[in-house]
């Protein structure tokens, strides 16, 4: 659905992390928002 | 709202829409006499002969009401609206085009020149050897005629002026259409920004919704020609997408009613904030499989997600519109 919109693959991510994960935690997190800086501003139409 | 002497006045306007609002008022049957004994119309271009002038000639707020109904999509729907929004006291998106886009916004999946290019030169249907457009400025022997500009976007009513309330449905039914008059009439109004229906979701008065699967069942989806439906069941779990579980409550339950599952036209209720990802997550929720592989084969089964889930509702969802096309 979000390549109809298209909004990239890489915006999206779905894992699980348990409580006593806080290293894979930090990582996940890490990983995401280096992904999202590279990707950039999400470029949508703004309203009228 | 000062309303002058004499019956109130209301304008009825349509935009980007079928007419079907138009036929809807209507469909008030007997009603409508006692709509036409107790205002005075104004402007309604579909039924009468007024002009645009006539309205700028009203002086601001002369107009109780005004009844928008369509999306906004050309420059003269833009102008028309800002127009009455000056000209009225209280002005009401009627229909789900006004209200959420309707279904000429999925022309935001694509934009003019894409538009265009299918209209006027690629569709199967189209002669074209002179490659002829619609442009605002022609010139001919006689002077220079113009059309609206053509917006590379469709917007929601409340996305170009200022809504005071909102008729929900494809079209509005006529029990709500009358229940807002008479609020009207009598200035019994509920708080600014209201849509003028039960605030709640359609599966909550669903006569199938003892069906409605609690856990997750759907190893399949099916569209509704491919599949016999069963009349009394609940369409998910028939493995049909309907859009009940997103949608607001108050259509009569027209579509249910003919066998057919809901498309969601008269948008979601005041707690959800973009009704295609409350349906997705619904959807998501009765997945009856645990392996990734076989989630993505029934998610992929879906033909036109984003236009299914968005049926109506396109322009007003949170996600807006992808800018490169």
């Amino acid at each position: 659905m979000l390549q109809q919109f298209g909004i990239d693959e890489g915006r999206f991510r779905l894992d699980w992390v348990s409580a006593s994960e806080g290293e894979k935690f930090v990582q996940v997190i890490e990983d995401m928002v280096a992904t999202v800086k590279k990707l950039g501003p999400l470029k949508r139409e703004v309203a009228a | 709202m000062e309303i002058s002497l004499g019956k109130p006045k209301v304008a009825f306007y349509w935009c980007a829409s079928c007419g079907g609002c138009e036929e809807a008022v209507v469909d008030l049957a007997e009603d409508i006499l006692k709509v036409v004994e107790a205002v005075e119309f104004v402007f309604w271009p579909v039924a009468m002969d007024f002009k645009v002038k006539d309205v700028e000639a009203l002086s601001d707020g002369e107009i109780a009401v005004s009844f928008i109904n369509g999306s906004i999509r050309t420059g003269e729907q833009e102008h028309v609206a800002k127009l009455l929004r000056k000209k009225s006291g209280l002005v009401v998106a009627f229909g789900a085009c006004a209200h959420i886009g309707g279904t000429p916004g999925l022309a935001n999946f694509f934009n003019r020149a894409k538009i265009f290019d299918w209209v006027y030169f690629n569709a199967p249907s189209v002669y074209n050897p002179e490659k002829i457009i619609p442009r605002e400025r022609t010139t001919v022997e006689v002077g220079e005629l113009t059309l609206p500009a053509f917006y590379d976007t469709v917007y929601t009513v409340d996305q170009v002026i200022d809504v005071d309330y909102y008729l929900p449905g494809c079209a509005p039914p006529p029990d709500l259409i009358m229940k807002a008059v008479e609020a009207i009439l009598s200035g019994n109004l509920p708080e600014k920004g209201a849509v003028l229906a039960p605030d709640k979701a359609l599966c909550d008065t669903c006569k199938r919704k003892m069906t409605k699967p609690e856990q997750p069942s759907i190893k399949e989806i099916k569209r509704v020609h491919e599949v016999m439906l069963d009349p009394e069941r609940c369409f998910l779990d028939q493995g049909v997408i309907c859009l009940g579980p997103a949608t607001r409550d108050g259509c009569g339950e027209r579509c249910i009613n003919a066998n057919m599952p809901c498309l969601g036209c008269f948008g979601s209720t005041s707690r959800i904030e973009d009704q295609g990802a409350k349906f997705l997550s619904a959807l998501a929720s009765i997945i009856d499989t645990n392996d990734e592989d076989e989630i993505k084969r029934i998610m992929d089964s879906i033909v036109d997600p984003a236009g299914t889930f968005y049926f109506y509702s396109l322009p007003a969802s949170m996600l807006r519109r992808r800018l490169d096309i």
